[in-house]
């Protein structure tokens, strides 16, 4: 009995159709007999409601004339494809019909609440996507391949022993070519120097020593000499510095988790067959 | 709009787009639907409202037009004019003056000095208009306008829009565009302000960085800066901004200065378009290259060699052994004549690159009919600096 009390199917079967209850006692169709269409004062109210809404005031007298007659027209029409079997075999309606049932299921996943040692273990054990970028503090000369020519790897290395006499308070004012980008950065990541510069010179930048003028390193600009004066490389946040972050992807998990769980528990329910597609048809689609 | 902000105490503003499809209605000077010419409240709502233009997108690009701008050799670029965005009312070639924006702007000092009030003193952004929530309007990473039409072998040589009278096809779609924007803060009410003084500009998918200053005394030394903005604001206004009244003797001088996008193709030419309005009151335009990469020499009528072109189509690369990362120079326009209006923008052409259907042909492995374009020179456009005689 236990057992079947935590069983999650269980859990949803009853709030599913405690929904539905209480959607049947509010809705018209229990008051209409077949053949009858009865547009309760409760609709009304709701169709006034949903007006109000969208235009921000209540709908005109010929506007409620409007939106009854519509009302009647959508219910008759509701029915009669109905019993036409229209919402058979229909995407759109599958669709959203298990759009319903999921929507069901994550709401009773998401009431959970975590509590603090459950938040701290899945930081712990996600520390690869919740731990900060590396960023770098970095001041560069850059030189422009097409001015430079044949002479920018010599150049390279005569302005590099340059910098290097002058050290970090080097005047970046005469050395080099002109760049439309800053020529010294505070505290940006890996990702925003890729932004700026291209893969290459993020890379590059990764890989140099702070405390010296070094490169050359190439960028999708051309050539760079860079002085890494800071790198703090990326760590993992204190559970209340990114509690929400955290909360927000455990729910996430979660809820991944109960759609799996719950479809195991559904599948148990059916047996599945897989037929094999006809060979000669395969070969006709593909091209 | 002015309800809205009168209620709310907010702030609006309203970007125009696909004047391309628009059969002559977007920059009228006879109203279409009253038939009447504009007047001066009329001229005011649109500089009031629509201090930005679309001009480029994936609806085809809306710069200018070869029937326009004969004398331009870029102006042939990703063009949509078969008729209007239904395709009931074929396009003809009357309607195209009051469809394309360099027009526009240059019809917008004809009617200031004729009402007072410039219409069309808009600046210039990209956009998708995609209803896919992606910006992938690169070439190499294009995701298409509708989730319809987002990558498979069969996009290119479906129609993407059907009317009574044309089709145009999914190939037609142009891989376009972004809007750039100088803000002093990356905050909604710094990008809000920065395009209500129309400090922005539009590229064709690339991120190109571009700057573009206009004051009387910039001089050739100021190109040769790290920072081309200092100087700039220091001396100058910048893209959107205004010059009035010459000083005794002087003309415009410019600061123009373009870089690459770091993944991107190299840059062939910086390119000021000015257009001005004469004596007559007759608009002129005309195209001056600036600075261009490698030690190309225009010829005896003054045209500029091409760049070059490493595309290898079946492909789909190219390489940057041609062009240039960054583009700057300090320039003076010829033939300034202080009485006149006049406006100048900036437009930044790239080395050809493959087209998003060169892509495409080579991922899915299929070969496109033979009147896809399978490359492009994508560009980038500034907003205008407006030169006003008197104060």
């Amino acid at each position: 009995m236990m057992k079947l009390v935590r069983e999650p199917l269980l859990h949803f079967l009853l709030l599913g159709a405690a929904i539905f209850a209480a959607f049947n006692l509010v809705s018209q169709h229990r008051t209409d007999k077949p053949g009858e269409i009865v547009v309760t004062a409760a609709k009304l109210e709701n169709l006034v409601t949903g007006f109000t809404r969208t235009w921000q005031r209540p709908p005109t007298e010929q506007e409620l004339r409007g939106l009854v007659r519509d009302y009647i027209r959508e219910e008759a029409a509701y029915r009669e494809a109905l019993t036409m079997g229209l919402d058979r075999d229909d995407t759109i309606v599958r669709r959203r019909l298990r759009q319903k049932l999921e929507f069901l299921n994550e709401n009773l996943a998401a009431q959970a609440q975590p509590s603090d040692a459950e938040l701290e273990s899945f930081l712990q054990s996600h520390s690869d996507t919740l731990k900060t970028e590396t960023t770098f503090a970095f001041r560069h000369v850059y030189l422009n391949p097409q001015a430079r020519g044949v002479n920018l790897q010599r150049d390279a290395s005569r302005i590099l022993a340059q910098l290097r006499r002058a050290g970090e308070g080097a005047d970046l004012n005469a050395i080099g070519d002109p760049f439309m980008l800053e020529h010294q950065f505070e505290n940006i990541t890996t990702a925003e120097a890729t932004k700026m510069f291209g893969e290459q010179f993020a890379s590059g930048l990764s890989s140099l020593q702070p405390g010296q003028w070094q490169g050359p390193i190439g960028s999708g600009y051309g050539t760079h000499l860079v002085f890494v004066s800071e790198r703090t490389e990326g760590h993992l946040p204190a559970l209340a510095e990114i509690r929400r972050e955290v909360q927000r992807e455990w729910a996430n998990a979660k809820r991944i988790e109960a759609s799996n769980k719950f479809y195991e528990t559904l599948l148990q329910r059916y047996t599945v067959r897989i037929e094999q597609p006809d060979a000669k048809k395969v070969a006709q689609v593909g091209r | 709009m002015s309800g809205y902000e009168q209620k709310t105490g907010g702030h609006v503003l309203a970007i125009a787009h696909n004047g391309n499809l628009s059969n002559g209605r977007m920059f009228p000077i006879i109203e279409s639907f009253t038939g009447k010419p504009i007047d001066r409240e009329y001229a005011e709502t649109r500089a009031l409202r629509e201090r930005i233009y679309e001009v480029t997108q994936i609806k085809g690009d809306g710069e200018t037009h070869p029937f326009l701008s004969p004398n331009d050799e870029f102006a042939n670029f990703e063009r949509w004019d078969k008729g209007n965005l239904e395709l009931s009312v074929k396009k003809n070639p009357e309607m195209l003056e009051y469809e394309y924006a360099r027009a526009a702007l240059r019809n917008g000092l004809k009617l200031e000095q004729e009402l007072g009030v410039n219409p069309y003193k808009f600046g210039m952004i990209g956009a998708t208009d995609a209803h896919t929530a992606l910006a992938a309007v690169d070439a190499d990473n294009f995701w298409g306008k509708f989730t319809a039409t987002e990558p498979s072998p069969e996009r290119a040589v479906k129609p993407i829009l059907e009317g009574p009278l044309a089709i145009i096809m999914g190939w037609e779609e142009t891989a376009s565009g972004y809007a750039g924007v100088w803000a002093t803060d990356n905050t909604r009410g710094a990008i809000f302000d920065a395009m209500q003084r129309k400090e922005v500009y539009a590229t064709t998918g690339p991120r190109i960085v571009v700057r573009f200053f206009a004051g009387w005394d910039f001089q050739a030394s100021d190109a040769n800066t790290r920072n081309p903005a200092v100087v700039g604001y220091a001396k100058g206004v910048p893209m959107g901004g205004d010059l009035h009244q010459a000083p005794s003797g002087k003309a415009p001088t410019f600061l123009v200065a373009a870089l690459k996008d770091p993944i991107g193709a190299n840059l062939d030419r910086i390119q000021i378009i000015k257009g001005w309005l004469d004596g007559k009151g007759e608009t002129h335009e005309k195209i001056y290259d600036v600075v261009w990469s490698g030690d190309r020499k225009p010829d005896a009528k003054g045209k500029l060699p091409p760049v070059g072109d490493t595309v290898d189509v079946p492909n789909a690369t190219y390489t940057n052994t041609i062009g240039a990362s960054e583009l700057i120079k300090v320039w003076k326009g010829p033939q300034f004549d202080a009485s006149q209006r006049a406006f100048y923008y900036v437009r930044v052409v790239e080395i050809p690159t493959p087209r998003w259907t060169a892509y495409d042909a080579k991922y899915f492995g299929i070969k496109m009919p033979p009147e896809v374009p399978m490359k492009l020179q994508q560009r980038a456009y500034t907003s205008p600096i407006w030169y006003t005689p008197g104060k």
